[in-house]
């Protein structure tokens, strides 16, 4: 069908549009990373508690129970860099993206409780985690469910975001608010990838904590770069077959783009591919590794810019499908250089002041 | 119109109870950070250990409520609005986006130091842990202000609407009160929070002590600035164009009058708008009464039960209070320049603007709501002017123009009203023929300027003057959407013959009645002209429809012809020969000097 999209506001836009772009990959970004921890470190702490595995048992323990006081944490990181992803997709893509919403909005608003309730079960484990015994493990497998269910629910959303084609048709189904975008055909891939990366990142979140608390506590840091590298990268190269089903499933117009049509998206992809090949690849040289250490940092860099490069791609296949629907910025801005200047010196400040929090309680006694 | 409308029983009650409960959430967050800081140095300089160990419970619960709830329904609003007024969200969010990144900038601050003074008890010095906490509260009521800007924004835009330059309509006229009296809510809602907690205390002699401090620190003065600064407020707004008086029913914005329409028994304003007033006004006296007394009467022995109803009071106070700011701004959604439904007013001249806004009041007047939507689903046959369409059997043409009149309300009205729910419409229109309903769809808003002579709605100054207080916008359409509207009005209402053109009242008084008075005044309205009839003749009457806003100033002026007048007074005498003797006066009836 023919794209639908609503027309912009009469109104100047506040800001270029490479600005507000820049800065939505910035912060998506980083949402992306407190958002796989978040993610994956629910499913991969379920996976330990209901682990019967006898070698390992106490690492397992001290693992769980770190990830128990940081996953609070790591939600209220994503909230806060997923409002900040939210405010800027609004002002580039709203016209888009409250459209594909109000499709699904009962599922879309169910977001708001689904997480109040994983984030309140996340600190019932960090607080109560010891005296809930047994029951640990289903507030663990309801919030790995919560969180799973929030994501599937985001991924139906981003997905139905990007066909403007399908909007009238959806809606003259039904103006009810249920439409659910499940029969785009990169609806279950896109999950997938999503589901696997973020096990992959919080896998190496563990790495990480074993690399840190190697000092104190050898045999637990052993443990953990050993597993979060295992996982690490069984989830990446799983990732990297999921994402070319991912590519597959691309409208096709977008994928003759991806694989030549467009010399930036096609670079974007190919350094996507390699990076991920390349990280799996090196998780499981590093199993051998001597140099575990050293291994797992080199992990985390190869990830880091792995992060980067699909922030990007996503990016690009956004602008490649909504450059077919016709979709474009409106030309009339008027950037409103004082609220920014405000803006920048108030954001520095504040990273100024959380940095400072940060250290003063790091360097506190315990 | 632009965006497609979720189809859900009660939209605005959605965005009321996500709104509400955010908002009672937030006034703590900011409030209780406050509290929290000023109670730790109080607890540290006095040597209180007991008190400091309340103060340090306290701070658990605090950050479960603030980044758990607080910072989740604050996106939950988010949501919401952008669901419900997505043409209105995304005007804001154009217009304020480093206001809202500001704002971000506060609340990362604020949930970073909200953890790292939960988890800083025992971590850092008391000096520290305590600019920590100062950190928290700052950055929390930095949020507010913030907030309050874009929230007055909507209610008193001030000069934005010429010059569209983020200062003005930042800092528009009912900013600082907003500001002023969000602040006093939160220090009296901290009081009330700090009373729940308490609540939990076995040690009855620090119970009390904590309840006593919150009342008298916190509670007690928050009774006194809350309402200087809704004065403060309700003038500003009253004096930026805000039809607060009109809304609450009083003669003028002056606080005794206000307080006096809300609690009067006549049926002026906007009854659901006085209605709220009732019950934040009522609600908030009642809170602070029973507050106090509980603290001087069983500072050492109240349980959780007194505690939550007082919570439950405050949520109910807090309610009708945002009930009311919502109801002062319709039948806007960003004053003078969006109504509620998302249709905009065309720009003033010299404003600058792009081409032609096609969902401007002029531009869907000329096109059609119909034809400019693209989510609407026209009947194909539906084509108003078309020969063809026009050589339709009547029954087959009025069924087509019931069923564009359905597409018509479902993007013009449904974001207020639904069929049977929330602000029901078939209520409303129950008994109404087409002509009662095109005589209200005429009168709903016009403009007008701040002495009430027409005016453009281009107009910077415009205000607008509603039908009975009901504060709707105008209708945005042709004429012949007009009708199919009311055509699929009349036969919700029960008239299934709407639209055939039969049969009409007999004569051109019937007719004039029909057009001018029947909405209000027909069989089954609200106020039956049957019960006013008695004793009067055709002299009356004529004398009478050519005063009506001094018969009842709620009444407009009578907008039909001399001829119709007379007719009108003529077929009136009529129906007043047939009234019996004994029939009694309707409690709006004039008084009796009014008799002639």
């Amino acid at each position: 069908m023919t794209p639908v999209i609503p027309l912009a506001d009469p109104l100047p836009q506040p800001a270029p549009p490479g600005l507000l772009w820049a800065l939505l990959q910035l912060v998506f970004l980083l949402h992306l990373v407190a958002m796989n921890v978040v993610l994956g470190g629910s499913v991969l702490a379920l996976h330990w508690r209901f682990s019967r595995r006898a070698e390992g048992a106490p690492q397992r323990a001290a693992l769980l129970a770190f990830f128990a006081k940081a996953l609070p944490v790591a939600v209220a990181a994503a909230v806060t860099l997923g409002v900040a992803s939210l405010l800027f997709v609004q002002v580039l893509y709203g016209r888009l993206f409250f459209t594909s919403s109000i499709l699904m909005a009962w599922f879309w608003l169910a977001i708001v409780p689904l997480v109040i309730l994983a984030y309140s079960g996340a600190y019932l484990l960090a607080f109560r985690g010891e005296a809930l015994g047994g029951r640990a493990r289903g507030v663990a497998g309801l919030v790995a469910l919560l969180f799973a269910t929030v994501a599937f629910v985001q991924v139906s959303n981003a997905t139905r975001a990007l066909r403007p084609d399908t909007f009238l048709e959806a809606y003259r189904a039904s103006g009810r608010g249920l439409t659910l975008n499940l029969a785009d055909p990169s609806f279950w891939p896109r999950y997938l990838h999503v589901l696997l990366g973020a096990v992959a990142v919080a896998a190496l979140g563990a790495a990480l904590f074993g690399v840190l608390r190697r000092g104190q506590d050898p045999g637990l840091g052993a443990w953990a770069i050993r597993r979060g590298t295992t996982v690490f990268g069984v989830a990446t190269a799983a990732n990297v077959f999921v994402g070319m089903l991912f590519l597959l499933a691309q409208p096709k117009p977008v994928l003759i783009r991806l694989v030549g049509g467009d010399a930036w998206a096609m670079t974007l992809l190919a350094l996507g591919i390699l990076l991920g090949i390349a990280a799996a690849g090196l998780a499981l040289l590093a199993l051998g590794a001597k140099d575990a250490v050293r291994a797992t940092w080199a992990q985390a860099g190869l990830l880091a810019a792995t992060l980067v490069v699909m922030v990007l791609l996503r990016d690009q296949v956004r602008q490649l499908a909504l450059r077919d629907a016709g979709f474009e910025h409106p030309a009339w801005v008027v950037t409103q250089w004082g609220p920014l200047a405000v803006f920048v010196v108030l954001l520095l400040g504040a990273v100024a002041t959380i940095a400072w929090m940060a250290r003063t309680l790091a360097r506190g006694r315990c | 119109m632009n965006y497609p409308v979720w189809e859900l029983p009660a939209p605005g009650l959605l965005i009321a109870a996500v709104a509400i409960f955010h908002v009672f959430i937030s006034h703590f967050a900011v409030g209780g950070g406050l509290f929290l800081v000023v109670a730790e140095r109080k607890a540290r300089r006095e040597g209180d250990e007991a008190f400091l160990g309340f103060v340090r419970a306290l701070s658990r619960g605090f950050i479960l409520l603030t980044l758990v709830l607080g910072a989740l329904t604050g996106v939950g609003i988010w949501f919401t609005i952008a669901l419900v007024q997505p043409q209105a969200t995304s005007a804001l969010v154009t217009t304020f986006v480093w206001a809202w990144a500001i704002e971000w900038a506060f609340f990362a601050t604020e949930i970073a130091a909200a953890m790292v003074y939960y988890y800083g008890w025992d971590r850092l010095d008391p000096k520290t842990h305590l600019r920590v906490g100062w950190v928290y509260f700052a950055s929390a009521w930095a949020s507010l202000v913030v907030i309050a800007g874009i929230l007055a924004f909507m209610l008193t835009s001030g000069n934005w609407v010429r010059t569209r330059s983020f200062a003005d309509g930042f800092f528009n006229p009912t900013y600082l009160p907003m500001v002023a009296l969000r602040t006093a809510v939160a220090v009296g809602l901290a009081g009330l929070y700090v009373l729940f907690a308490a609540s939990f205390l076995k040690d009855a002699d620090l119970k009390a002590r904590v309840a006593r401090w919150s009342a008298t620190r916190w509670i007690a003065p928050a009774a006194i600035l809350v309402p200087v600064t809704l004065l403060w407020y309700l003038s500003a707004a009253a004096g930026a164009g805000v039809a607060v008086a009109e809304t609450l029913g009083a003669k003028t914005a002056s606080p005794v009058v206000l307080l006096g329409a809300i609690f009067a028994t006549v049926n002026a304003g906007h009854p659901i708008v006085r209605g709220a007033a009732r019950v934040a006004v009522a609600g908030t006296v009642l809170l602070v009464v029973a507050s106090l007394a509980l603290v001087v009467l069983r500072a050492r022995r109240y349980g959780r039960l007194e505690a939550s109803l007082l919570m439950a009071l405050g949520i109910v106070s807090m309610g009708g209070g945002e009930w009311v700011r919502e109801g002062l701004r319709k039948p806007w959604v960003i004053d003078r320049h969006m109504f509620v439904n998302g249709v905009r007013v065309p720009p003033p001249p010299g404003a600058a603007a792009p081409a032609e806004d096609l969902f401007a009041l002029d531009a869907l007047g000329r096109r059609g709501v119909l034809s400019t939507s693209p989510w609407a689903a026209v009947p194909a046959a539906y084509r108003p002017g078309d020969p063809a369409f026009e050589a339709l059997p009547a029954a087959e043409r009025a069924a087509l123009e019931a069923e564009a009149g359905r597409e018509v309300f479902k993007l013009e009205c449904a974001v207020c009203h639904t069929e049977r729910a929330q602000l029901g419409i078939r209520r409303v229109v129950r008994g109404k023929s087409v002509a009662a309903i095109l005589a209200v769809l005429d009168a709903a808003a016009k403009p007008v300027t701040a002495d009430g002579r027409p005016a453009s709605w281009s107009d910077p100054g415009v205000r607008v003057a509603t039908w009975l207080g009901r504060r709707m916008p105008p209708f945005a359409g042709t004429a012949a959407e007009k009708r199919a509207l009311a055509i699929h009005l009349a036969r919700l209402g029960g008239d299934a013959r709407a639209g055939l053109g039969a049969p009409a009242p007999a004569g051109r008084g019937a007719e004039a009645f029909e057009q001018h008075c029947s909405a209000c005044h027909g069989p089954e309205a609200a106020w039956p002209i049957t019960d006013r009839l008695r004793g009067r003749a055709a002299g009356d009457f004529y004398e009478l429809i050519g005063r009506l806003p001094q018969v009842r100033e709620e009444m407009p002026p009578f907008a039909g012809t001399e001829e119709e007048r007379r007719a009108l007074a003529q077929y009136l005498a009529g129906l007043a020969a047939t009234v019996p003797a004994d029939a009694t006066p309707g409690a709006d009836q004039p008084p009796p000097e009014e008799k002639p």
